[in-house]
């Protein structure tokens, strides 16, 4: 059944008895202990957990930038553990877009730079590119920062920035770890409003990672990491 | 070592032209047994009948002009002091006064009528108290073994600027050593071309046209002091290559592996954003080859303000072996530019893969990390 309606294109995450363990020094870790995750399109779902829970982990995991130990992660029907570094980083250049709690934005280049890099990487012709950003920053309300860069942005701009760069190639899923952990509580509940804007409209599917009651609030689905979906 | 290739090839081109225009020529002729030392007696070594081969070098047109040696050591007496010096004959009638070759400190080179006339190294002056215009006494052995003595004169004092040949060398015009040693022959026949870039295809030609018992060979192959030289500036240059290398290589890898430390957090976004790790691995690399290239530059621009500084310094230093000081001039040199240049971006590249690699291998969610 699950097999099925992935195939119909319902199912964009397909975890299943994902373990994911790690040494650190002498001793063995394990964050995540057959972890089953099914995540429909267009949810909005949010990962809670205490910190140290394995929720970064396993947004990693489903996001194909770290590898499961045992069991397997399937997104948008393509079995993860079975694409080779090369074919993994096109699989998340194409169908992932990545927010992260640190913003991560690329210091030395501009707004508009930042949300055009992710279609650099899809080789797509400069005039195209840029209006694609163009939009995507309107999108956010930053159309009048484009030539800004990070250092000269506040906490949630950059986080904005941050969301149309994961938005601007329109990918199946959005991966968002702790986007609000840095910012004060208005500003955090902007940018989850921003984002259940982006995934009413576009039907886009969130998963995000938050420890925030506050946020939870908002989630369609809150998935506790641990439990059984 | 743009500022020190420069040197040592200005200080090899000097001695180069030096030697040749005072010593050996573009190519020295002379009989197979006076090559290998295996003649019985010294005047089986000689070259009869030089004065046709003379004639055919001058018609050739790379060659500037051939002239007849003898060399030989005898003694030389001024008032009462006697000193052994080596004798090198020239040939005014072709060579000119020698000015052009030979820097005089006192009197002049020679005439063309001259005969029983000679100039000394400014060493060996100094050592006889010997100035232009005085007499001396020359003895020697004629190639028979007898005793024969002239009287000659002496009409300059020179410098070469080698200390080895200004102190027991004067020189003779042919026709009076031919005179002092008994012989019409001639030792070696010294031709100098117009062109030292054309000494390999003129020895050829003229090896081909000479009969079997002569050897026709290069300056480079003869001139043993510029042979020692250019060989002790090959491993100099070895050793300054392999020190510059080894501070670019440490300088860059550790510019390159800081940049990759604080860039740890960036790589593991344009990672986690779809960037491949051969496009990291490029990236870094090609911020080593720019670093490099930056560095060729503004070394280049910095070699050639210091060029013309030390240049215009007009610095004087007494090399190893000189008589007199030299003037330090650093030429331009393309290769030594291109050999810089190279040895840059090339060793940056070098320097900068083991830090590009680490880069480029880097466990995305360890780095994302970082970023933290």
């Amino acid at each position: 059944m699950n097999e099925e309606s992935q195939k119909r294109g319902q199912l964009v995450v397909l975890a299943s008895a994902v373990t994911k363990s790690y040494q650190m020094g002498s001793e063995f870790i394990t964050p995540l202990k057959a972890v089953d995750l099914q995540v429909q399109r267009g949810e909005f779902l949010a990962l809670s957990g205490s910190s140290g829970s394995g929720k970064t982990t396993f947004l990693n995991l489903i996001g194909g930038i770290d590898v499961p130990s045992s069991g397997e992660v399937k997104v948008d029907g393509v079995p993860l553990q079975r694409l080779k570094s090369e074919q993994l980083a096109r699989f998340r250049a194409e169908k992932i877009g990545f927010i992260f709690q640190t913003f991560n934005l690329i210091p030395t280049l501009s707004a508009l730079e930042n949300v055009e890099y992710p279609l650099v990487l899809l080789r797509m012709k400069p005039a195209e590119r840029r209006a694609l950003a163009m939009e995507a920053l309107a999108r956010v309300g930053l159309e009048k920062f484009v030539k800004h860069r990070p250092p000269q942005m506040s906490g949630g701009q950059r986080q904005r920035v941050a969301i149309a760069r994961a938005m601007v190639k329109n990918p199946p899923l959005v991966l968002a770890d702790e986007p609000t952990a840095n910012l004060d509580a208005r500003t955090a509940c902007e940018i989850l409003d921003l984002m259940a804007k982006l995934n009413r409209e576009l039907g886009t599917t969130f998963v995000f990672s938050t420890h925030d009651a506050r946020i939870l609030e908002r989630a369609s689905r809150i998935f506790k990491v641990g439990e059984v979906a | 070592m743009l500022v020190f290739n420069g040197f040592a090839l200005s200080v090899l081109i000097n001695l180069g032209t030096k030697t040749i225009q005072t010593q050996t020529g573009h190519l020295q002729i002379a009989t197979n047994v006076y090559w290998d030392k295996s003649a019985d007696r010294p005047k089986d070594t000689l070259i009869a009948g030089a004065k046709q081969l003379q004639n055919e070098l001058h018609k050739h047109p790379k060659v500037a002009f051939a002239s007849g040696r003898l060399s030989f050591f005898g003694l030389l007496t001024a008032g009462d002091r006697t000193l052994s010096a080596r004798g090198v004959s020239f040939e005014p009638q072709v060579e000119g006064d020698l000015g052009a070759s030979f820097k005089f400190i006192d009197g002049r080179g020679f005439t063309k009528d001259e005969l029983f006339h000679v100039a000394l190294g400014s060493g060996l002056a100094t050592r006889l108290h010997a100035k232009s215009g005085d007499s001396l006494t020359l003895l020697s052995h004629t190639y028979d073994g007898v005793v024969n003595a002239i009287d000659v004169t002496v009409t300059g004092i020179f410098q070469v600027g080698i200390a080895e040949f200004d102190d027991n060398n004067f020189l003779i015009p042919l026709s009076a050593a031919q005179t002092l040693l008994d012989t019409e022959n001639i030792e070696q026949m010294i031709v100098r071309l117009h062109n030292t870039s054309d000494t390999e295809e003129v020895r050829g030609e003229i090896q081909a046209r000479l009969r079997g018992g002569a050897t026709v060979k290069p300056w480079t192959e003869v001139a043993v002091l510029y042979q020692q030289i250019t060989k002790f500036n090959e491993v100099q240059n070895r050793i300054m290559a392999f020190i510059i290398l080894s501070l670019i290589l440490l300088g860059i890898l550790n510019t390159i592996g800081m940049s990759v430390f604080e860039r740890t957090g960036e790589i593991g976004t344009v990672a986690a954003l779809g960037e491949n790790s051969r496009t990291i691995l490029w990236q870094f690399l090609l911020e080593g080859g720019v670093l490099g290239l930056l560095g060729a530059i503004s070394g280049m621009v910095l070699g050639t303000i210091l060029i013309v500084v030390i240049n215009w310094l007009e610095i004087k230093v007494m090399m190893p072996g000189a008589s007199t000081d030299i003037i330090i001039k650093i030429g331009f040199f393309f290769r030594a530019f291109l050999e810089a240049g190279f040895l840059a971006v090339a060793s940056a590249i070098v320097a900068s893969f083991i830090p590009s690699w680490r880069a480029s291998q880097m466990n995305i969610a360890e780095a994302l990390r970082r970023n933290i």
